[in-house]
């Protein structure tokens, strides 16, 4: 148990990151009166040097994934992102159909709520949705999305790395599916940008989603990738000063963006150590949970993101597990608590019953993650799943 | 030793529950539970409330009282152990779960 006083060990770090000193020096410097704290969209000098930054931090972004800073819309998150691909897809498409037919939209059932539940809302204003079922490792097959492509479908929306799996889906192949059939291509990255390699000048992707904080920079600041192709093509959800090229509106928090920019400069210089590093810290996590016994990995064992990991207890209570590890500060996927018992919907998906889904623990390693937290975590795992199995009737 | 088990595993609660009757009071009481941290906490809790408890006089009748023989222990609803523990009121269903299997129990021959 964790002694009263200490914070447990974080091992949430798909949820969010702490963000890196050196990103909170570059932030700062952009907010007093001595620093960069004009407003990107005035005249003067403070304007201009604002604006500077702006770009120059866009211009990082851009180059973490291989894109032009042009081709860059900052946003407030993923969540915004995703809701500007989708909702801003379809609006242009319904504007287009004029009502004659209904925008169709391809996506899976694994997706974070942030791209279903646009894709739901659609649905009420009478759009189609098609949720593709991933196969039991998570994995969405390019065939599905290509039988799945029709004459009225104006988006496929996919993630690259999922969120509570950490399982990466073959982009490449799927944006193959997609530019055959003329279809644009919307990429949920939040989880997986600065941990893989994504290279949009050789992937066929149009749209992609990208968030700050879960690459050690602050929370609160996003972008959307927009090909120059599909710019046309999307409507704003935001309307008010026309930054971002009319595409979303709103004065530019200049901070936030440096932030940003700096998280994914990092993140490019440190990439190859780090995923060498966290990779090899969750293959130690999974072996020794592996070794209490009746372990399950959840998703695909090699096609994944360095730093989540995903594993079932079958026969052990999800929520009794996650109370007693008070010295870890994890996610569990089983969202049991008070007041719900439902299963992790991804889980489900997967073909996890629901009692092994709720008994799942998803652990997430990053920067500041080390081996002697990775031992602790395991033992503290071991430690409830042999109390629960013992009481277990 | 009087046993009684409710619940299952894939609703999220299964109890057991093994008393030991002696005279006109109960002995030892062991349980094992799969279940949320309310459960245990509850079962732990009215297993310790159960050890040393008499039958009210004229109810000391195991198996002929199915009824009444928490009753006759002078143990509580499940109501009120929402309120004795503090837990959540959606807790309830899984404290039935427990309330089910101690009258398994107190109802054998």
């Amino acid at each position: 148990m964790r002694p009263i006083g200490v914070d447990p060990i974080y091992l949430d770090y798909a949820a969010t990151s702490p963000v890196d000193p050196r990103v909170a020096a570059a932030m700062g410097e952009c907010l007093t009166r001595t620093g960069n704290f004009g407003n990107p969209a005035s005249q003067h000098v403070f304007g201009r040097r604002a604006l500077a930054r702006v770009e120059a931090a866009r211009a990082q972004v851009a180059s973490l994934i291989g894109a032009p800073a042009a081709q860059i819309i900052w946003t407030s998150g993923a969540t915004e992102s995703n809701n500007l691909a989708i909702l801003g897809t379809a609006r242009a498409a319904r504007a287009r159909f004029a009502g004659r037919r209904q925008p169709h939209i391809v996506t899976s059932r694994t997706e974070h709520k942030a791209v279903l539940d646009p894709c739901r809302r659609l649905e009420k204003d009478g759009c189609l949705v098609n949720y593709l079922l991933p196969d039991a490792l998570g994995i969405v097959d390019p065939q599905q999305v290509r039988e799945a492509i029709g004459e009225d479908t104006v988006l496929v929306s996919l993630m690259h790395a999922n969120n509570e799996i950490g399982v990466l889906q073959d982009i490449e192949a799927i944006g193959a599916c997609c530019r055959e059939r003329g279809v644009p291509l919307h990429v949920d990255a939040a989880q997986s940008a600065g941990k893989v390699p994504i290279d949009l000048s050789n992937a066929p992707v149009d749209l992609l989603s990208l968030t700050a904080h879960k690459l050690c920079g602050p929370k609160g600041i996003g972008a959307l990738y927009v090909s120059p192709q599909r710019r046309a093509e999307l409507q704003p959800l935001m309307f008010g000063g026309g930054q971002e090229r009319g595409l979303r509106s709103g004065t530019l928090a200049v901070h936030q963006i440096a932030g940003f920019g700096l998280a994914c400069e990092l993140c490019a210089a440190e990439r190859l150590e780090e995923s060498r590093r966290v990779g090899a810290l969750r293959e130690r996590l999974w072996e020794g949970l592996r070794s209490i016994g009746g372990t399950l990995l959840n998703g695909h064992p090699t096609q994944r993101v360095p730093g989540i990991l995903n594993v079932s207890f079958p026969g052990i209570e999800g929520e009794s597990l996650v109370a007693g590890l008070t010295e870890l500060a994890l996610s569990t996927s089983s969202a049991c608590n008070s007041d719900s018992d439902e299963a992790s919907y991804v889980l489900r998906a997967l073909g996890r019953d629901t009692q092994t889904a709720q008994s799942s623990l998803r652990f997430s390693l990053g920067r500041f993650s080390v081996g002697e937290e990775v031992e602790q975590a395991v033992a503290a795992v071991r430690r409830e799943v042999e109390r629960l199995r013992a009481v277990a009737p | 030793v009087v046993r009684g088990e409710a619940g299952k595993e894939a609703l999220g609660t299964r109890v057991r529950f093994a008393l030991e009757l002696a005279e006109d009071r109960v002995g030892a009481v062991r349980y094992r539970a799969y279940g949320c941290p309310h459960t245990l906490a509850a079962c732990e809790w009215l297993a310790r409330q159960l050890e040393g408890r008499v039958f009210t006089v004229g109810a000391f009748a195991v198996g002929t009282f199915a009824g009444g023989a928490l009753e006759a222990l002078g143990i509580s609803t499940p109501l009120e152990w929402i309120e004795r523990l503090g837990l959540p009121q959606a807790k309830l269903g899984r404290l039935l779960v427990i309330e089910d299997a101690l009258r398994a129990a107190l109802a054998q021959p």
